[in-house]
């Protein structure tokens, strides 16, 4: 009987204390949610371009990846820079005057 | 209970309101994929709700981790009852960003979220990628 009645007295006790904790405690001030986004970037191949050159200070103009475009050079040009970290360009002359600009990684 | 004779009997009322903030958001945006020559991918089929009794409220937002290189994520909540601050760039933001601020008591709801993912900056492809966007309604 006595084992109960110390039960029953903290039991109690605790009772008071959690009477004696300010409601803003049990409260909702902050609410959170989320929201998962997916992304992706597709490259496209799409035609290069090509200006028509006249000597080997030329610019050629390319597009993506794998692209290709033909100009008519009065002279065999050099070689393309780079266009960008990651793709560079070349020419294949094939005849006086005809360029090939080919871009590739 | 009053006692026998007396005409009138008191009471003491204690009342208290507490403080409430419910935000909640509709399902995850649809993927926002970048294509050939277009710049920027955008999605505005993403809704909220808030209830609060709390004055000058704000929304914030922030990410999981920063964007990849070269892109960017924006995002732009609609709000009726607070100001929002437009197209929020989030890209590096691990900390929270103010989306909407000085927002009154009341309730909103169906409140438009739209995100705008760009990749300026990217010279080749971008696998598909998620990240986490936390909206935190607070004081």
């Amino acid at each position: 009987m006595k084992r109960i009645a110390h039960i029953l007295a903290l039991a109690a006790g605790a009772a008071v204390l959690l009477s004696c904790i300010p409601g803003r405690l049990f409260a909702q001030s902050t609410s959170r949610a989320s929201q998962t986004v997916t992304f992706a970037v597709i490259p496209v191949h799409t035609p290069a371009t090509a200006l028509p050159a006249s000597g080997r200070s030329d610019k050629v103009t390319v597009g993506a990846v794998g692209s290709s475009a033909t100009a008519v050079a009065a002279t065999r040009p050099a070689a393309v820079p780079p266009h960008g970290p990651n793709v560079s360009g070349r020419t294949r002359p094939r005849q006086k005057g005809n360029v090939i600009v080919t871009v590739t990684e | 209970m009053a006692a026998p004779g007396q005409p009138s009997a008191t009471q003491r009322l204690v009342i208290e309101v507490k403080p409430v903030a419910r935000l909640a958001v509709s399902a995850d945006p649809l993927p926002l994929i970048i294509t050939g020559s277009d710049g920027a991918a955008t999605d505005a089929s993403g809704k909220y709700d808030i209830v609060t009794n709390i004055r000058t409220m704000r929304i914030t937002a922030s990410i999981d981790r920063p964007m990849p290189e070269g892109t960017s994520l924006a995002i732009r909540l609609e709000s009726s009852k607070g100001l929002s601050r437009g197209s929020v760039d989030i890209s590096q933001a691990t900390a929270s960003a103010d989306v909407v601020t000085a927002i009154a008591p009341g309730a909103e709801q169906g409140e438009r979220i739209t995100y705008t993912f760009s990749a300026a900056g990217v010279t080749s492809g971008v696998d598909s990628q998620s990240r986490v966007v936390t909206l935190t309604l607070t004081e």
